[in-house]
């Protein structure tokens, strides 16, 4: 085992931060609009979508899935990094990820060029031409209703795709944005309670909030390694299913943790935690319910046992 | 510095052949209930003397030190797999555990070389038992305002003060102990390390009645203890390093997440008797419990991977304890919700973990100490 980034690693990902730190805006309240020309960027720099042929090339998408949501970029990494190389799908498409009988409200469906539907026993795609209704939904990913457009362009099945595969990466995908932008909120409220000054000192000072950061800190950081050792094990059910879970289960308590923390101002556009918190609310929704996880976990460790 | 290992997850075909190794050896030495046992419950029977000398025989149990003193510069990942495996099924080296973990480590770090001689030999031949003297009635989580003092006189210093909370006292050949040194110091300068022999006079022993049942802590008195010059560690006045790096050790030697990932089996393999497992409520509880020892074992290989790589400072081992302390937690809970009242019996399982649950949370610094350390390190929020 290895916890440290090699050279060609960490220059991937020093690459992907200079582009970050060059273009990347953060989200706007309610919806991100998607940055197509960072995205094409990203892509055909080959730091983003690209094939995904061993543990390490899975583990390095995961690593820039992370990165990019810690970074507050709103763009499908999800799908280019892990759903598009695994189904064969051009990256440079934006493409957005749904449950079959779940098409009204699709994240990135709104902007995306195309939809990938996972079945019960089939994947299957459609591009998404023209205009689509915006959902209401004011959790910063731009979603939308693909029902119509997906099926007056036609939906293709994919051959050879298998649903579970498919529906592991795009979990752990999930997992990765929501470690992510977890450690990123995390940092941000640890920076604003040493910045604001109450009773006469930083709130960073007192021990009682510095120790619920610090609970925040490891739920954060377990999410992070449980999923990126899933990532090297992107075909075991139960290294996913864990990192999945404990990315899930920590998500919720530490939207309302930290925004409890940061007191009325952390609601306002302008401090910024909502590029966050909304998008950890939207993530754990796509999820599921983490108890499907858990029982997945279960399932996988003990389906045999006596 | 170049470094030419990727990022990865995987276990060597070196790695892997130890675990099985091990697993094997267990599997046909161990008596059928051995399993029974909390690990650190029985730090010296025959049973245990026996199985620590075997376990140092085959080069496991100090796999990790240096050639030079008794292993086989084997890296952090033989310690922790070696470890692992020993600890999930209670721990047969009894309380011999501790000494390849962190006490020998700090010997080798800053003893002389007739320390070195003295003691790591049969730590290595897993023949010796140690105690650490750490905390103190007026010093527990704030181990700086330890009072114990070592007044120099002549070749020896005299040692006076009190110990408590001392895990395998009664067992322990020598004492790990902390003692001040400076009389006019305060807080963590001034602090010295003894390596003292338990058979000096003026030392005694008790035990502090409980309820942990399945581990045992004891009250050291030291009364005018005549502990020879030589038995310092490092220099004097200059411990507070030592103890640190020590606790560091201490927070991650004991890989507890492992016991409780057994514990979850057993109690599993019950609840699929009973076809409890076939319940989503149920099932989604072991779920979290495994996920949470699965954790809390990939934050501990992450302080294993900072030891392989020679960083030794890094905040990583205050993280992995907050994990493990929630692992145990979470395992405590399910045993005792699933066996119901039959879990109140002394010595189920749940009960066992209960009380390991509870410990959890206090040995190698509370748990409190580990969230003050993460906010100051990792997230810079100073007192």
């Amino acid at each position: 085992m290895d916890f440290d980034p090699d050279a060609t690693q960490q220059a991937h990902l020093d690459a992907l931060q200079a582009v970050i730190e060059r273009r990347a805006v953060p989200p706007a309240y309610p919806v991100a609009e998607i940055d197509r020309a960072l995205h094409r960027e990203l892509v055909d720099a080959g730091l983003l979508g690209f094939p995904l042929r061993s543990p390490a090339d899975h583990l390095l998408a995961v690593l820039v899935v992370e990165a990019l949501s810690r970074a507050n970029v709103v763009l499908p990494t999800v799908a280019t990094a892990l759903v598009a190389p695994a189904l064969g799908l051009p990256p440079a498409s934006m493409l957005a990820l749904a449950e079959e009988g779940a098409l009204d409200l699709v994240r990135f469906g709104a902007q995306a060029h195309a939809v990938v539907a996972v079945g019960d026993d089939a994947v299957r795609h459609a591009e998404l031409v023209g205009p689509r209704a915006d959902a209401d939904v004011a959790y910063v990913y731009p979603y939308g209703d693909v029902a119509a457009a997906a099926a007056a362009a036609g939906w293709r099945p994919i051959e050879g795709a298998d649903p579970a595969p498919v529906r592991r990466l795009w979990r752990l995908g999930l997992a990765a944005e929501l470690s992510g932008a977890m450690l990123g909120a995390v940092e941000a409220v640890a920076a604003y309670l040493t910045a604001r000054r109450q009773f006469g000192r930083p709130l960073a000072a007192l021990q009682a909030l510095q120790h619920r950061m610090a609970e925040a800190h490891a739920s954060a950081e377990a999410a992070r390694w449980s999923t990126r050792y899933a990532a090297w094990h992107a075909d075991d059910d139960e290294a996913v299913a864990a990192a999945v879970l404990t990315a899930s289960d920590a998500a919720h308590p530490l939207c309302m943790e930290l925004h409890q923390l940061c007191g009325a101002r952390g609601f306002t556009l302008d401090h910024g935690l909502y590029r966050w918190t909304l998008r950890l609310e939207a993530l754990r929704v796509e999820l599921g319910g983490p108890d499907e996880h858990a029982v997945a976990v279960t399932t996988a460790r003990w389906s045999s046992a006596p | 510095m170049v470094r030419l290992e990727p990022m990865e997850f995987g276990w060597s075909d070196e790695e892997a052949a130890l675990r099985q190794e091990v697993q094997a050896f267990l599997a046909e030495r161990l008596p059928e209930d051995w399993d029974l046992h909390t690990p650190g419950e029985d730090p010296s029977s025959p049973f245990t003397r026996a199985m620590a000398a075997d376990i140092a025989q085959r080069g496991w149990h100090t796999a990790h030190w240096p050639e030079a003193y008794g292993g086989r510069d084997a890296s952090p990942w033989a310690f922790i797999i070696v470890a692992e495996e020993l600890w999930a099924v209670g721990e047969p080296r009894g309380s011999q555990y501790m000494n390849t973990s962190w006490i020998g480590p700090a010997i080798m770090a800053a003893g002389t070389e007739e320390q070195r001689r003295q003691h790591l030999g049969p730590i290595a031949r897993g023949e010796v038992h140690w105690c650490q003297g750490f905390s103190e009635p007026e010093a527990g989580s704030d181990l700086a305002s330890l009072r114990t003092r070592a007044v120099r006189d002549g070749d020896h210093y005299v040692v006076n003060g009190e110990k408590i909370w001392t895990s395998y006292a009664r067992q322990a050949d020598f004492c790990f102990l902390l003692v001040r040194t400076d009389p006019a110091s305060q807080g963590s300068s001034g602090i010295s390390v003894l390596l003292v022999p338990m058979d000096l006079p003026g030392i005694t022993v008790e035990v502090v009645p409980t309820m942990l049942e399945i581990h045992v802590v004891h009250r050291i008195r030291f009364e005018d203890v005549r502990v020879p010059v030589s038995c310092l560690l490092g220099r004097e006045h200059d411990g507070w390093g030592l103890i640190r790096e020590a606790l560091a050790h201490e927070r991650v030697g004991a890989p507890r997440f492992a016991r409780g990932s057994y514990v979850l089996d057993r109690l599993a393999a019950w609840a699929g008797e009973r076809g409890l497992l076939d319940e989503p409520a149920v099932a989604a509880r072991f779920g979290r419990a495994r996920a949470a020892c699965h954790a809390a074992r990939l934050l501990t290989y992450r302080v294993m991977d900072d030891r392989a790589k020679g960083r030794p400072d890094t905040p990583s081992p205050y993280v992995a304890r907050v994990a493990i302390v929630r692992a145990e937690r979470a395992v405590a809970e399910l045993g005792m919700d699933l066996l119901g009242r039959q879990g109140l019996r002394r010595r189920s399982r749940a009960d066992a973990h209960v009380r390991t649950a509870m410990i959890a949370g206090l040995g190698g610094g509370s748990y409190e100490v580990q969230l003050n350390l993460i906010a100051r390190l990792c997230l810079s929020m100073k007192g």
